[in-house]
């Protein structure tokens, strides 16, 4: 890969990753608090790529003037012929700053990562992460305090959070509350009843996710493996998962933020 | 007096220039056409923020690919310009003079380097490289390679956060990393030249003027290190959807297997240092001493590393550091556990 074409890959990948963490695209990828990074390594590859390109561009036209009047002088000095012996050492010399320059074609792998974004961004994780994955609650870190529920009717939690009183605190601080879940539909394990709405926590980025799933019972509903619902309910005793009696199951807009 | 090349040579500069002509434009009109090409789909492009489509393994492989190469670019990024500004600005001379004249005396002073710099993995192995290139001995380089992302604050405290209810846990990992960065370096030193590929210093084409070095070097750091970081997230993205993630519940026995299943995990995950605590107490079927292995193995060994080492050191480098390395942090972690953590 030459300079200049890894200059204006630089320009390409900054641009990217502006794009990522001013549209806050990046929160398909990773977690909120990268954005304002994502932005300032962004400005600095394309602060590198534009100062790469033009002086790149500026030192070859410098270079080639002064290789043609270098070859002139020698046509004039040694005769026409004096460039033969000169150009297996020029294309030697070319070879090794290939060597230490432009490094192996690794470098070109660069571009998929930023093909993807360009042309077809993956999305967020969802239903297929969410559906390689049991239900099981996994034990919480330490020992966490559940505070009481937030005053609203009904109270909004974040399925990790809910799963982990249901399981963890034995629904404890659940029981007398209405409670609000939004997440997406996934796959039941057996293909029966419950299906299950899930969402994936990550800590750092998609490659750290972890699901969620609370089992939803009571509702006939039947909606596509994927699709984003709110659901409204109570707190279902159901040992080592986490259950919902529902009584009402809402379709919504993916969130902007698609992880906990 | 034109002197008889006969009909054997060309008359040579005709073709030469003929030859150039079309040559040098080419090198232009490459990124002349890639920027049309940039211009162009960055324009009408499909919009970022509306997400892609699909929900199938395919989806979720460019997902977590892009995912991990996302977030270690910032990380990148920030080891790029430390190392750009090592070549640039720091007299090599330097380092002679701040570090211990005797290598099996530097390589402690590398460890505690390495507990100085608030970055990923992906930020030290461009930093070592300039190091060893300015002259500083590989061992010491070695150690600060795989002490920077292990013990740095950020790491501790997110560790410290991670396992409230076990703060030995901090100190255990802080012990058990360091152990292993000396060690392995110390084991540098010993056998560089001899038994080992010799870490050179090369000498950098001197001359240019500083930002012109710190600009060049920055710019060349990058794709290497950024070329072999796509490597390396792209096969953990692939362990990621080829392995079911129940494996790692199925696996019961003595803590040692579990130690060895979750430091082979950290290799295949690639989770960054300052998330792999949260990972690991989520695991919390393991004993600790298993958590602890998955802790400090996942800085020193993992295949965004293997790959970026091997693109920077040479694949000889990997071949004998990174079983070293997994080793030595197997066993730190197993005894540190045994000491600190009850």
């Amino acid at each position: 890969m030459s300079r200049p074409v890894q200059a204006f890959i630089l320009v390409m990948l900054g641009a990217a990753l502006i794009r990522l963490g001013v549209t806050g695209a990046a929160d398909n990828y990773v977690r909120p608090g990268l954005r304002p990074y994502l932005v300032a390594a962004g400005l600095l590859f394309a602060a590198l790529g534009v100062i790469g390109v033009i002086r790149d561009l500026r030192g070859e036209q410098v270079e080639r003037a002064a290789a043609d009047s270098r070859a002139q002088a020698r046509i004039r000095t040694h005769g026409p012929g004096a460039l033969l012996p000169e150009r297996p050492e020029h294309d030697h010399d070319h070879d090794h700053d290939h060597d230490s320059w432009y490094g192996h074609g690794a470098g070109w792998l660069l571009c998929l990562p930023l093909l993807l974004l360009l042309v077809s961004p993956p999305p967020a994780l969802g239903s297929y992460a969410a559906g390689r994955t049991d239900a099981k609650v996994p034990r919480p870190a330490g020992h966490p305090t559940y505070p009481p529920l937030p005053a609203a009717d009904p109270a909004p939690l974040t399925l990790r959070d809910y799963a982990a009183r249901a399981v963890w605190d034995h629904g404890r601080t659940l029981t007398g509350h209405r409670i609000i879940l939004t997440g997406f539909v996934a796959p039941s394990v057996s293909g029966g009843d419950p299906w299950y709405i899930a969402r994936l926590h990550i800590i750092c980025c998609a490659a750290d996710a972890q699901t969620a799933k609370v089992a939803v019972l009571g509702s006939s509903g039947q909606f596509p493996t994927g699709q984003w619902i709110s659901v409204t309910g109570i707190w279902l005793a159901d040992g080592q998962f986490a259950g919902i009696q529902a009584s009402a199951v809402r379709i919504v807009d993916e969130p902007r933020q698609p992880y906990e | 007096m034109r002197p008889d090349y006969g009909h054997r040579v060309p008359y040579p500069s005709k073709p030469a220039a003929a030859e150039s002509g079309v040559a040098r434009p080419d090198k232009l009109t490459v990124p002349i056409a890639l920027a049309g090409v940039a211009v162009l789909v960055a324009a009408v492009g499909p919009d970022l923020a509306a997400g892609g489509q699909g929900t199938g393994p395919v989806a979720a492989w460019s997902t977590v690919l892009v995912a991990i190469v996302v977030q270690a670019l910032p990380f990148l990024a920030l080891g790029v310009v430390l190392s750009a500004a090592v070549t640039a600005f720091v007299p090599a001379a330097l380092w002679a003079k701040a570090l211990p004249s005797r290598p099996a005396v530097a390589v402690p002073v590398g460890v505690a380097a390495g507990a100085l710099l608030p970055g990923c993995e992906c930020a030290a192995v461009p930093v070592a490289d300039r190091l060893i290139r300015q002259g500083v001995t590989p061992g010491a380089a070695v150690a600060f390679l795989l002490s920077a992302p292990a013990i740095n604050p950020a790491v501790l405290v997110s560790t410290a956060i991670a396992f409230p209810n076990r703060p030995g846990m901090v100190g255990a990992r802080l012990l058990a990393s360091a152990v292993t960065a000396l060690i392995v370096g110390w084991c540098w030193t010993r056998w560089a030249g001899s038994v080992w590929p010799p870490l050179a210093a090369r000498h950098e084409s001197a001359g240019q003027p500083r930002w012109e070095r710190f600009r060049l070097t920055a710019q060349h750091d990058l794709f290497h290190g950024g070329g072999f970081l796509v490597l390396g997230a792209g096969i953990s993205a692939t362990l990621n959807v080829a392995v079911p993630p129940s494996w790692t519940e199925t696996i019961t026995g003595p803590p040692v297997l579990s130690a060895i299943v979750l430091a082979l995990l950290a290799v295949a995950l690639c989770i960054c240092s300052e998330a792999d605590a949260f990972v690991a107490s989520s695991l919390s079927a393991f004993p600790p001493g298993a958590q602890l292995a998955f802790m400090v193995v996942g800085p020193a060994v993992d295949l965004k590393l293997i790959a970026m080492q091997a693109g920077t050191f040479g694949r000889r480098f990997v071949l004998r550091t990174a079983p070293l390395a997994w080793i030595t942090a197997l066993i730190t972690a197993l005894g540190a556990a045994e000491l600190i953590v009850r």
